[in-house]
């Protein structure tokens, strides 16, 4: 290989990367289901109440929405527009399923924990949303980050939700490994005297949705006001120079 | 090939492979889950009845192994089995664990109730969850301290039985009628039972 060549080479190495990081980027943080596009709030306000269910929820969404998208991607030529609505709701109910019978042989507690919103994963969203929008008219790689960018973007979210819920609403935090059912850590953060417990029930779930759906807005639109102020600047700057 | 068939045809191929691969999933898992759950009901003999290490040796659980079937009247309230325990120097009952399977709020007869009550001393035991997929901030909410309520209660007081779960209710805001429907009359069904073999005893 030339030196011409290899640097093309490199130069297309380095532009495809960026591509994947954009998708990854885009999926997880710019889209993110949760606190941009407000996709498939119900686990995610169900299933936020302690740090250990929210991490199960988040890896269980995971690995359907990878799954799901990976086969919908490598199928994507051969579902016939038709009938890939019911295609898509079979590929993801079987996914589903599999993910529900593992976790069941697996980590039972944690199926316990999650109840019925481990199986309505099937009906969740973001799941078909992404289907459609993205798996359907990509390549599987991409499809493969987009997914997994768009499930890391709803565990953080649903990490964030938790982390808020339990402290505030139990003054404590603890995790326990899915697997094992041991605790692997309990920390107290402050007296349970002055936790707020209506944090940790569905109203609660609410609440600190809405206050950090108005924290990002808000910060969002102080960032977006900043940049126009900036570039205002610079074009009177350029038209002054 | 006529579009009338070929996507009924292709729909077929796909549910089909789905199938497929759920059933060998099936195939592996199906063991795993009910030794998981046979453990789980083996734990709870001794966890609800307080059987530890000391206990253990003074105690006969009838039959030595496995479970007795419960009667006609029993199984249709949801009770399937139960172990008995009873002490070595006097054959006298130490106590009794029921199995049991309901039907709760998720209404699909692969996801039901399953839990276990434990007598002792003529009174409740405990309750025991064995799996079940309630909705976890709803039906769940009752069942994972349901333990706690019914734990001490007199096994031949129907009154206080009673008083107590809708106490639990009225004092956590819960109408969780779904989960409740069939899972308390099968508490009360081996409560029953319980009695009248304390009865048939003496």
């Amino acid at each position: 290989m030339g030196g011409g060549q290899s640097l093309h080479f490199f130069a297309g190495g380095r532009f495809l990367m960026k591509q994947k990081i954009n998708i990854f980027i885009s999926s997880a943080f710019s889209n993110n289901s949760t606190f941009v596009l407000l996709l498939g709030l119900c686990s995610i306000l169900a299933t936020s109440s302690t740090l250990s269910s929210a991490v199960g929820m988040g890896l269980a969404v995971m690995i359907v929405l990878m799954m799901t998208n990976l086969i919908i991607s490598l199928l994507r030529k051969i579902i016939p527009a038709e009938i890939r609505i019911p295609v898509y709701i079979i590929i993801i109910a079987s996914t589903v399923t599999i993910v529900d019978m593992l976790m069941k042989a697996f980590t039972p507690e944690l199926t316990i924990t999650l109840g019925v919103y481990l199986q309505l994963i099937v009906v969740n969203c973001i799941i078909m949303a992404r289907a459609e929008v993205f798996a359907s008219k990509n390549k599987p790689l991409d499809s493969l980050i987009d997914g997994f960018g768009t499930a890391f973007g709803y565990l953080i979210s649903i990490i964030v939700l938790s982390l808020l819920r339990e402290i505030i609403g139990t003054g404590s935090l603890t995790f326990v490994n899915p697997f094992t059912n041991a605790t692997v850590f309990s920390w107290t953060i402050f007296d349970a005297r002055y936790a707020i417990s209506l944090m940790v029930s569905n109203t609660g779930a609410f609440l600190i949705l809405g206050l950090l759906l108005a924290a990002i807005n808000a910060l969002s639109m102080l960032i977006s006001s900043h940049k126009k102020r900036r570039k205002e600047a610079l074009i009177a700057k350029g038209g002054q120079g | 090939m006529n579009k009338f068939v070929k996507l009924p045809l292709f729909l077929a191929t796909v549910a089909l492979i789905a199938g497929a691969a759920l059933a060998s999933v099936n195939y592996f898992t199906l063991p795993i889950i009910t030794l998981r759950e046979q453990m789980a009901l083996d734990a709870g003999y001794l966890e609800l009845l307080e059987i530890d290490e000391s206990k253990y040796a003074s105690l006969n659980r009838v039959p030595e192994s496995g479970t007795i079937a419960a009667a006609a009247e029993l199984s249709a309230k949801g009770i399937i089995d139960y172990v008995m325990y009873e002490n070595k120097s006097d054959d006298s009952l130490f106590g009794i664990v029921y199995n049991g399977s309901v039907s709760g709020h998720n209404k699909n007869p692969s996801n039901p109730i399953v839990f276990q009550v434990g007598f002792r001393d003529g009174v409740f035991a405990g309750y025991n969850n064995v799996s079940n997929q309630e909705t976890p901030t709803y039906g769940g909410v009752y069942l994972n301290d349901l333990d706690d309520v019914i734990t001490g209660l007199p096994a031949d007081d129907e009154a206080a039985f009673y008083t107590a779960l809708n106490q639990y209710k009225t004092d956590n805001s819960l109408s969780v009628t779904n989960t409740e429907r069939n899972l308390v009359p099968a508490l009360w069904a081996a409560a029953s039972h319980y009695i009248s073999l304390l009865e048939d005893a003496s």
